[in-house]
């Protein structure tokens, strides 16, 4: 929100589920939905005696997600206690990474709707346990408290606070949820909780050198959200600096139903969380090799992915980055383009009816009953000639409602393929001509549209099954040169 | 029966001398006759069939080395369906879930337990009178503490209630009351022994260890306890050594260092003791060199940081929430937490966790815990130039003989530097073993051997040959008197 | 070091402990007599010296990820306090 002589500054604190089959000091399975503390072992719930073991997974993905923002991997890291109480909080302290987080000082770039692209800095990025749930509304006047998601793998991306308006967060947001689904890291399910904000906002008036005095608002789990609440907090900061008050500085709460933030109760003191060395875990190191690998299996990131396209595919920059924006389209589409070359075609058949009906059906192309195959092969049958677009519209539709399998089996058995016997067709255009005198006399004066009229007639007469092209320079060929 | 070492217990059941049903009811018995000590917090319902089971086993012709000996778990191992309190109101009632790595270890070699030992409250405490069960007595003279925190492990063994019991040291914990009640006891090697499923009070100075009358048997029971465990990250993947096997080999050219300014600290009498302990030493071989050890003095104070930080936070899961005690109808969960943890909580531990909450804080994180653990590199950094030079370090164990009961109860700090020669061992995480080295006025000293990383073996054969040719370690209190 | 009221009242409330008018001095006494013990340590030479948080020195050993079913579940929720429907309960908590 730009707003004359004021200016916002935010920083994202966002909570990254890293996708692992077992919690990051347990064994318990990090599987979602179960039944309440069905997935909480004795280390989980820290039951006396218990200790962490680290889940070897957590590192690779965290150092893939490092490499990917140009930062610096700690080839030595630590893991902290950071204390304070809470119920859902089972030990009383989180193990996270304080002094020596695995990632250190990166860069990603958001696009701004002007075009240009702003960098924005990430200060860190550490691993650390997630905390459990706490029910506040399913008991009277008690909470219940449900410690299966005590323990899950996070990765916590801390950017400097280098955006400016909600705007930007929103985008640098998704730039981080596009990444780490890219890089197969995390499932970024929002619905879950596999991937949460955190927005520090703070404002100030334009000049001033000192930061304003932020707000934490908690746990954002939609960009719609995040943008609201940025959106909300700043009127808010606004108003109270207005009015002559100051900006306390305090843990807030995104409500979405009334769209506003408030403080958050259980939070209201300032706490001095005591981190200190974990004494039941020991330092974590990977020497270069082990780095050098991992940047070795790197996946191809959206950007690279959208450069390809149009350098190697011929596509325009728009519809390359379509495909880009989304990692199983970009597949999907290159699956596409091992079986036919023709960038173009797909790009359309993908925007247009693999869209739609994606859209109308509420789901992803991850789960699109068509495949690659059945789309390439309706792709060369019009671009053979078989069948005219129209008709490849309607085999769509019939392979996406699962009728059949087969392109070719569809053509066949619908007798869906195009007339092109000129023999046939030839008969049809001079019962055509005929019929219309019409119409020809006006063609020859000139009036070139009635064309398109006979084309239409003809393609009436053959249930669609005739090639338009053909049927074109049929008529053209046959009233320029009456018999 | 219960006067034998472990090792003759093991003998007297494979050589069917006597049965380990025989042997189980004559130690329940004789437990019941010493019920005044308070060594135990609770005897296994079970032992019976268990002690019956085993004699099944013995006949089929099991091998099993520790088939069918009753042993005694200090009450901070955690045992399957059994109550481990950690001698505190706080878990008075918590049945664990789990076995600890200690107690299944001892399992699978076919001990079986006697019941768990009382404690001080949380392994907090010199004297065993935190204890939220009542202190442990001396069996040497019952008006008399007998050192903790492990004091009723080391006075069940003493008393004979058992030949071997299990320990941790946090600070000197199995070696203080060793000494105190005329036993041996090791602390091993930081990482030699898994600490899973055992209750923490300062996870990085936390160590369990074997305490029963002879090094012999320390041997024995240290082989079944260690090892690799992937349940602790901390765990040390070293091979365990055949303690028994080296017991009795020739020692060598063994060197032993002594740290002087530690004996002259020491009363005339105790000092007499050292002496004779370093003469016996001499003649079964041990040569006698200085050392030089110069941030000694800085063990006490890097301990009562480093012990009461960790303890603040491996304590604040007692919280009234998923387990453990809980106050009557707290109004909110502020008042949940509070009363519970403040009723449920002795006041030694809460001075603990006050005291290592505070170091922790912002303004005095680095003043105290910071430079404490600064402190404890130097105190490594030592030993580590020490054991260039020689093969072990001798010391004493304690400033004193055990001390009557309520005696240092107004002087905390009187009994914070019961530890005065012990905790060093801990913050370098080094072997260490108190073996019984005379007595002044009838009440037993113990001396200590401080080995190299995972040199338990060594520690250990010393301490035997010590025993082959004295017998302070067989003198038993009944016959005392 | 010395320890005062205001600064017993600041840790027992980090520590969640209640402190009663009575036990006031009591703590005092005590977090003084622990802090005292460390006093000395200002006098350690520690320029340059690489604080040890743990006596083992080696590299962490990490555990494969594998997941195993959750065993005892129900020694669990029988060791709570207070569990109804598989969740544990505590006041309410007003967020």
């Amino acid at each position: 929100m730009i707003i004359a002589n004021w200016e916002t500054v935010i920083g994202l604190e966002i909570h990254v589920q890293l996708s692992t089959k077992s919690k990051i000091f347990s064994d318990a399975s990090t599987v979602f939905g179960t039944g309440p503390n069905e997935q909480a072992n004795e280390v989980d719930l820290g039951l006396p005696g218990t200790l962490p073991v680290v889940n070897a997974e957590i590192f690779p993905k965290a150092i893939a997600f490092g490499l990917s923002i140009g930062a610096e991997i700690a080839k030595t890291s630590y893991f902290d206690r950071k204390n304070y109480f809470y119920p859902d909080l089972p030990k009383g302290y989180q193990i996270t990474q304080m002094d020596e987080p695995i990632v250190r000082n990166g860069c990603i770039n958001i696009e701004l709707n002007n075009g240009t692209t702003k960098s924005i800095r990430i200060n860190r990025a550490h691993l650390e346990e997630d905390a459990g749930k706490s029910l506040h509304d399913s008991f009277p006047n008690m909470t219940g408290v449900d410690l299966n998601r005590a323990g899950i793998p996070l990765l916590e991306i801390v950017s400097e606070p280098d955006m400016r308006t909600a705007e930007e967060a929103e985008k640098y947001a998704k730039s981080i949820h596009q990444l780490v689904t890219y890089l197969s890291i995390s499932d970024g399910n929002m619905a879950e909780g596999s991937f949460r904000c955190d927005a520090n906002v703070s404002v100030r008036r334009e000049g001033e050198k000192e930061l304003g005095t932020r707000t934490e608002t908690k746990n954002i789990n939609s960009f719609k959200f995040l943008k609201n609440a940025i959106n909300f907090e700043v009127k808010r900061q606004m108003n109270v600096i207005q009015s002559g008050q100051k900006v306390k500085q305090e843990t807030r709460l995104y409500d979405s139903v009334k769209n506003e933030t408030r403080p958050m109760r259980s939070k209201e003191t300032a706490t001095d969380y005591r981190y200190f060395p974990e004494p039941d875990l020991l330092p974590v190191s990977f020497d270069q090799n082990y780095i050098d690998q991992i940047k070795k299996t790197l996946p191809e990131l959206p950007s690279e992915k959208k450069n390809r396209y149009v350098r190697e595919h011929g596509l325009r920059e728009s519809e390359a980055k379509f495909l880009s924006n989304d990692l199983e389209l970009a597949l999907f589409y290159e699956n596409c383009h091992k079986l036919v070359k023709d960038s173009k075609q797909i790009v359309n058949w993908l925007k247009g009816e693999m869209l739609s009906r994606l859209s109308d059906a509420e789901i992803t192309i991850k789960d699109s009953p068509i495949s690659p195959i059945q789309l390439c092969d309706l792709i060369k049958r019009i671009s053979d000639g078989t069948i005219s677009v129209t008709i490849g519209k309607k085999i769509f539709g019939k392979l996406w409602e699962g009728q059949s399998i087969s392109v070719d089996n569809v053509i066949r058995d619908e007798n869906l393929a195009q007339l092109s016997d000129s023999k046939q067709l030839d008969e049809l255009i001079n019962e055509a001509i005929k019929k219309n005198p019409k119409q020809i006399e006006q063609f020859r004066n000139g009036k070139t549209k009635v064309l398109g009229y006979l084309i239409g007639l003809i393609m009436k007469e053959t249930s669609g099954k005739a090639n338009p092209k053909q049927v074109n320079d049929l008529i053209l060929e046959r009233i320029n040169s009456p018999k | 029966m219960p006067d034998q070492t472990l090792a003759e217990q093991i003998k007297g059941i494979r050589r069917k001398k006597y049965s380990s049903f025989e042997l189980t009811q004559s130690l329940l018995d004789r437990i019941k006759d010493k019920s005044n000590l308070n060594c135990f917090i609770s005897i296994d319902e079970n032992i019976i069939e268990k002690a019956q089971a085993a004699d099944k086993e013995i006949q089929k012709g099991s091998d099993k080395p520790l088939l069918g000996i009753p042993i005694a778990h200090k009450d901070i191992f955690c045992e399957y369906e059994t109550k481990t309190t950690a001698g505190s109101r706080m878990l008075e009632n918590f049945v664990a879930p789990y076995d600890a790595t200690v107690v299944s270890n001892l399992k699978r070699a076919g001990a079986i337990s006697l019941g768990k030992t009382n404690m001080d409250e949380f392994a907090m405490g010199s004297s065993n009178e935190t204890s939220f069960f009542g202190p442990v007595r001396n069996p040497w003279d019952e008006n008399r503490v007998p050192g903790g925190s492990s004091g009723g492990s080391a006075a069940a063994v003493s008393a004979r209630l058992c030949c071997a019991a299990t320990g941790t040291d946090t600070g000197g914990s199995i070696r203080q009351p060793a000494s105190f009640c005329g036993i041996t006891g090791l602390k091993p090697t930081y990482g030699r022994v898994s600490r899973w499923g055992m209750i923490a009070y300062a996870s990085s100075l936390d160590q369990a260890g074997p305490m029963a009358l002879t090094a012999e048997d320390c041997a024995i029971m240290l082989r079944e306890m260690s090892g690799h465990d992937k349940k602790d990250s901390t765990s040390a993947q070293v091979a365990v050594d055949d303690y028994s096997a080296f017991l009795s080999r020739p020692l060598g050219k063994l060197t032993i260092g002594i740290f002087e300014p530690l004996m002259k600290e020491l009363d005339s009498s105790t000092s007499l003791v050292m002496e004779t302990t370093i003469k016996d030493l001499e003649k079964v071989g041990v040569t006698f060199t200085e050392i030089d050890l110069p941030n000694f003095s800085y063990a006490i104070p890097a301990y009562y940081v480093i012990a009461p930080a960790e303890c603040s936070a491996n304590l604040s899961r007692y919280d009234g929430v998923r387990f453990g005690y809980r106050c009557k109808e707290p109004s909110n969960l502020k008042e949940l937490y509070q009363r519970s943890r403040t009723e449920g909580l002795g006041q030694e531990v809460k001075n603990r966790i006050m005291a290592g909450t505070f170091a922790l804080t912002t303004g005095y994180y680095d003043a105290f815990y910071r430079k404490a653990q600064q402190v404890r590199r130097l105190i490594k950094n030592d030993f580590v130039k020490a054991f260039k030079n020689v093969d072990l370090i001798i010391a004493p164990t304690t400033p004193s003989t055990a001390f009557r009961l309520g005696e240092k109860a107004d002087d905390p700090q009187e009994m914070y530097l019961q530890d005065v020669y012990t905790t060093s061992a801990n913050l370098a995480g080094l072997p260490a073993l108190s073996m019984p080295a005379g007595f002044v006025n009838g009440l037993p000293v113990g001396a200590q051997l401080i080995g190299n990383y995972f040199e338990e073996a060594r520690i250990l054969s010393v301490a035997h040959q010590f025993q082959a040719i004295t017998d302070w370690h067989l003198t038993s209190p009944d016959s005392q008197t | 070091m010395k320890v005062d009221k205001k600064t017993v009242k600041e840790i027992a409330a980090l520590a969640n402990f209640q402190i009663e008018k009575k036990d006031e001095k009591d703590l005092i006494i005590g977090m003084q007599k622990i802090l005292e013990m460390a006093s000395s340590l200002d006098e350690a030479e520690t320029k340059d010296i690489t604080p040890m948080a743990n006596p083992h020195d080696a590299r962490q050993i990490l555990r494969e990820d594998v997941c195993k079913d959750v065993e005892h579940r129900d020694l669990f929720l029988a060791l709570a306090p207070l569990a109804e429907d598989g969740f544990f309960l505590v006041p309410k908590v007003v967020e």
